[in-house]
């Protein structure tokens, strides 16, 4: 694989994180890893409703249980392309619908093998819509009836229309492969790197090393996921040696860990968009000119600084930075409080609506500086503060300036999600650009990287241009762990190395 | 007496009713519902809608609370939407655990409230005396999460005395005593100044009221008069304070739970509403309208025990 | 009758040697010292700080340690911590005592109507209350922050809401007991009206009790209000007001620990020193 300018850029800013990784991880280099052990990992979790359920995945816990147990054909790398895992290979014919697929020599933990016919079963459960599974965007446009096995290792799959990015779907969260016919995950049966043991729905879940496993057995002998809601207790319990790994920390607890021998701090950069969404559909935000005062009046600066911590980058209303296909020529949005202010006086708006809550330890900070600086160009907002648990479903349907964030992602798939106009429904903007839809469809048309490159540069420079989705900061994400704990980076979450502990180990 | 208990209890059920009528209504107006909640913030409007139907949730919510009033007349507190098992399972392991909570704070409460009480009482304005009151007064200041994490950072990240929390324990299962020690010393700390003035004032009242200053002339024996007479007259008047600390005890104690990852009442309430689950929502509000009402009924038949003339049921 | 009754240092007197009372008021003298300061601080800065303090405006770099811009360096928000001091003490003083005000007014009434008249009445009001009471103050905050009711109204309104049940029966109590009856009954026997005996002179008999109440339920009120913000459902995280700074920056305890312990130690001030001066006052009273 070529390393690209951009992937380079992302190594220096990871640099950083890597020295401090560094400082506090005494005598980490070197040697085999010591296996045994048992690892606890501390997350926020669902509770009681929780199930194991795969294809299921409203946490970042059940990602993370997932993933011990089951196994996706393909991975997720850091910049969200997608190398092969449990398969070994897959290839298209010209156009982009049939998709043949072959699988590695692999078995679930029960002994049997992991075959072609799984796969089918598993992708066809996504599909339905009964299941409500989180990647089911991703496999709608399989034909199943056309689909075959073509023997226990090789399927072909065949798509209703061309798409040279289908592979990425299978590297999804959301996409592990489940023997056929499972129906319950009372107690599941993956071919992952780790058995299922015990589960208590809003308790702990105990998996045990699978020793058969094709990628060669784990160093640990278990991994217990621990729900701990609260963030200081994740940060106490860490330093106190109840758990090994913590997380979702946040920037002042990073900075505390830093600075104590029993714990380190591993950082993803640029991991989590941190949007600032405004309806296109309703006023007072139908009005063009106002939507460009609010970009050209966000401090970015100082939101990064301050809301962030300094953990952090300034956005610039593109998903994507650092990802594959983001379009890095267009140049940063800055702040130009004449011209907004400018533009406000001429839309002759002189109060907004902003919805906030604390869904993101970031907002209620941001919420400030924000309503701040809407101040200086001339616009009063009135701050109206949504619970978390309904956070997402209330604004998308009431809010016409809210916060909003999204984890690492395809940039093909957050664009298919959130800005066709097939998605308008799950629109957080309501924006509507047919030009985006023919993006699209020609980007997964096409069979040549670079012009399917350029395609989704473009829609993302329309979708900069045109304010369809504010972006005023880019948090790093952090987890901490335990001082002994190796084999563990700093991953951007929803990557297959993001929360895998199939190679860490406790020393 | 007993008929009058016997109209108490007949009240307290109508109590429960209000209760359980005045907490559906309260949810009413709580935006969103459990399907929103379950499927988490990647869900589509598409699958929130799908999962609504295969919840029941497209039906109106007096129709759901009518069913669960149903159930309720037959003794079953219903089914969770979100999990689809029994309430009773989900509040069985948390109300172990508030319980144990509870009355550990108690145990250790009760006699330090008395002790201290009794003795800033009988000597009020000695050295000790106000020592104990002003150092009972500034812990009942400090913020409990305040005080929590001041006390983690000391015992279990400075220290290593104690865990810092109970990561991982369900219910009382795993639960070892240490966990505890942090939680019951903030819950106590946080008590014990209010009961300990309230006990102290109704000594001295006690101590100096006629019938005892009468009882002292009679000549019997200093113990007996403190013990027999001051005492329970000087605990009557915190009487209602202690049972609004028990009643608080047995309600889950939410910031000590959240900030120990303890898993009991107060954070599996929180945790139902908000998951939008109706029928656990109830469940968990007639569980604490039950207690309230009858620490309260204690309370007053307790305080009519220990001096009969004063309290009328 | 003008006496407050027996609550008096000299009744006890007696008991104790003549060195221990001496002792006892110089440290009466010092814990009364004592309390004013701790009082006083908190009042002067919650009263004349707004006008001193320096811009609470966000934005500047965030844990700043002191220096010549910052006197005391900045909290998590890069806000000034000086300014911060000085400016969240007038909301929480206020709310504190303006919860206080409407608990007592509601609920010292009804108590002491309740505690005169019959028994249906009697039992009527405290079961109404006791449903009130039984009602999760949880879920009303949480519905409250749910629908967007958590402007300061809102949350004083709350707050006094769940204080009112408690003194109501704080206050039939303390009517009942039996110091107060006895000499209550000579009254009626004396062919006073039942509401000169049993609102004011009841209410008189209750006020020390009521009194140590209401200073022991500005702690709970000032907890009430923090935890209502550890919780998510407090104020507004734009207003400035100790209980939400020492919230905010909790995160950051062991990075900058004062925007920590100032504001806290000002709400501990607040409600110890309350609490010492009112037991100075009940015993200089009586």
């Amino acid at each position: 694989m070529p390393v690209s300018r951009r992937s380079f850029l992302a190594g220096v800013a990871g640099a950083g994180a890597l020295a401090t990784l560094a400082a506090c991880a005494n005598g980490g280099a070197g040697g085999a890893p010591q296996t045994g052990g048992r690892l606890r990992a501390a997350f926020v979790a669902g509770g009681a409703q929780e199930t194991l359920d795969p294809h299921r995945l409203p946490q970042f816990m059940d990602q993370a249980r997932a993933k011990a147990c089951f196994d996706t054909l393909g991975r997720w790398e850091q910049d969200m392309s997608c190398t092969p895992r449990l398969a070994e290979s897959w290839e298209p014919d010209a156009t982009g619908t049939r998709w043949r697929i072959r699988l590695r020599q692999a078995s679930f933990h029960d002994g049997r093998p992991v075959r072609a016919t799984d796969v089918l079963y598993t992708y066809r459960r996504i599909a339905d819509p009964a299941t409500t599974a989180s990647a089911a965007a991703l496999f709608t446009g399989i034909d199943f009836a056309a689909s075959r096995a073509v023997n226990d290792r090789e399927l072909e799959i065949v798509l209703g229309a061309p798409n040279h990015l289908f592979p990425v779907a299978l590297g999804s969260y959301g996409s592990e492969i489940v023997p056929e016919g499972t129906t319950s995950f009372a107690a599941p049966v993956g071919s992952g790197p780790f058995r299922f043991v015990s589960f208590t729905p809003g308790g702990p879940a105990l998996y045990r090393r699978n020793d058969a496993y094709w990628d060669g057995a784990p160093a640990l002998d278990e991994l217990e996921f621990l729900p701990v809601a609260d963030e200081s207790a994740r940060v106490g319990a860490l330093l106190s040696g109840q758990i090994e790994y913590a997380h979702d920390i946040r920037a002042t607890s990073a900075q505390q860990l830093a600075s104590d021998s029993r714990a380190q701090v591993l950082t993803a950069p640029g991991a989590a968009f941190q949007f600032l969404y405004v309806k296109h559909d309703r006023p007072p935000f139908d009005d063009p000119r106002l939507r460009q005062a609010l970009v050209l009046g966000l401090d970015r600066e100082a939101l990064a600084r301050v809301a962030l911590l300094g953990r952090g980058q300034p956005g610039n209303d593109m998903f994507g930075k650092g990802l594959r296909y983001y379009p890095d020529a267009v140049p940063q949005r800055t702040r130009d409080v004449d011209r907004a202010k400018a533009l406000v006086a001429e839309s002759g708006v002189t109060t907004v609506e902003l919805s906030t809550g604390v869904t993101d330890p970031s907002w209620p900070a941001a919420t400030q500086l924000i309503v701040a600086q809407l101040a200086e160009i001339g616009l009063t907002a009135q701050v109206r503060n949504v619970p978390p648990e309904t956070y997402f479903a209330d604004v998308r349907k009431n809010a016409t300036m809210h916060f909003s964030r999204t984890g690492t992602l395809p940039v093909q798939n957050w664009i298919a999600t959130t800005q066709l106009s097939s998605a308008l429904t799950n629109s957080f903007s309501k924006y509507v650009d047919p030009e985006i839809d023919r993006l699209h469809a020609q980007a997964l048309a096409d069979p040549d990287e670079g012009a399917r490159a350029a395609a989704i540069g473009s829609a993302l420079t329309r979708i900069h241009d045109n304010i369809a989705s504010p972006i005023w900061g880019i948090s790093d994400w952090i987890v901490g762990v335990h001082g002994d704990v190796k084999g563990l980076q700093g991953f951007r979450p929803n990557t297959f190395d993001w929360a895998n502990f199939a190679k860490a180990s406790l020393g | 007496m007993t008929a009058r208990a016997g109209m108490r209890v007949g009240l307290a059920l109508l109590q429960l009713v209000a209760v359980s009528v005045g907490v559906f209504v309260l949810t009413t107006f709580l935006p969103g519902d459990t399907a929103e909640v379950v499927l988490g913030p990647l869900a589509t409007p598409e699958q929130i809608e799908v999962l609504r139907g295969q919840l029941g949730l497209d039906r109106p919510v007096w129709a759901q609370f009518a069913d669960w009033v149903g159930g309720l007349v037959h003794g079953d507190l219903g089914r969770s939407i979100a999990t689809g098992r029994p309430v009773v399972d989900d509040i069985g392991s948390r109300l172990g655990l508030t319980v144990v909570l509870a009355l550990l704070a108690v145990v250790v409460l009760v006699p330090l409230v008395v002790v201290l009480g009794l003795y800033g009482g009988r000597h009020p304005g000695s050295p000790a005396d106000r020592l104990i009151t002003a150092a009972t007064t500034v812990a009942h200041a400090v913020p409990d999460f305040a005080l929590g994490l001041l006390l983690v950072a000391l015992f279990a990240l400075q220290l290593g005395w104690l865990p810092a929390t109970a990561a991982g324990t369900v219910g009382l299962s795993g639960l070892t005593a240490p966990m505890l020690v942090l939680p019951v010393a903030i819950l106590v700390s946080n008590q014990l100044g209010r009961l300990a003035r309230q006990v102290r004032i109704g000594v001295v009242e006690a101590d100096a009221a006629e019938h005892v200053a009468h009882l002292r002339r009679l000549g019997l024996a200093e113990r007996t008069v403190l013990l027999r007479h001051v005492l329970p007259a000087g605990v009557v008047p915190s009487l209602q304070q202690f049972a609004r600390t028990v009643d608080g005890l047995l309600g889950g104690v939410l910031v000590v739970e959240a900030l120990f990852a303890l898993p009991g009442l107060g954070s599996g309430f929180v945790a139902a509403v908000q998951t939008r689950d109706l029928p656990v929502v109830q469940a968990y509000a007639l569980l604490f309208a039950a207690t309230t009402v009858v620490v309260n009924l204690v309370a007053d038949l307790a305080s009519a025990r220990l001096v009969p003339q004063a309290v009328r049921l | 009758m003008t006496t407050l009754g027996p609550l008096t240092e000299l009744a006890v007197a007696p008991a104790m040697p003549r060195r221990a009372r001496l002792r006892g008021r110089t440290t009466r003298r010092v814990l009364r010292v004592l309390g004013w300061v701790l009082l006083a601080v908190p009042l002067l800065v919650a009263v004349v700080g707004p006008v001193l303090a320096p811009s609470t405006a966000p934005g500047g770099v965030p844990l700043q340690q002191p220096g010549p811009g910052h006197l005391l360096g900045t909290d998590v928000l890069g806000r000034d911590l000086l300014g911060l001091v000085l400016v969240g003490g007038t909301t929480v003083v206020s709310l504190t005592l303006a919860s206080l005000v409407l608990a007592y007014a509601v609920a010292v009434p009804i108590g002491l109507l309740v505690a005169a008249r019959g028994r249906i009445l009697e039992g009527l009001t405290i079961g109404l209350l006791d449903v009130l009471l039984a009602l999760p103050s949880l879920l009303v905050l949480m519905v409250l922050a749910a629908t967007g009711r958590n402007g300061i109204g809102w949350l004083v309104l709350a707050v006094a809401l769940v204080q009112v049940p408690y003194v109501v029966r704080l206050v039939r109590g303390a009517a009942a007991a039996p110091s107060c009856l006895a000499t209550l009954e000579a009254m009626t026997m004396g062919g006073e009206p039942w509401w000169r005996v049993r609102i004011v002179e009841t209410g008189r008999r209750v006020l020390p009790p009521v009194l140590v109440d209401a200073t022991t339920r500005v702690s709970g009120v000032v907890g009430l209000l923090s935890a209502a913000n550890f919780l998510g459902v407090g104020l507004d995280p734009a207003v400035v007001d100790w209980a939400v700074v020492v919230d905010q920056n909790m995160t950051a305890l062991f990075l900058r620990p004062s925007a920590v312990l100032l504001p806290a130690g000002l709400l501990v001030a607040l409600c110890a020193g309350t609490n010492l001066l009112v037991d100075d006052l009940l015993e200089r009273r009586a």
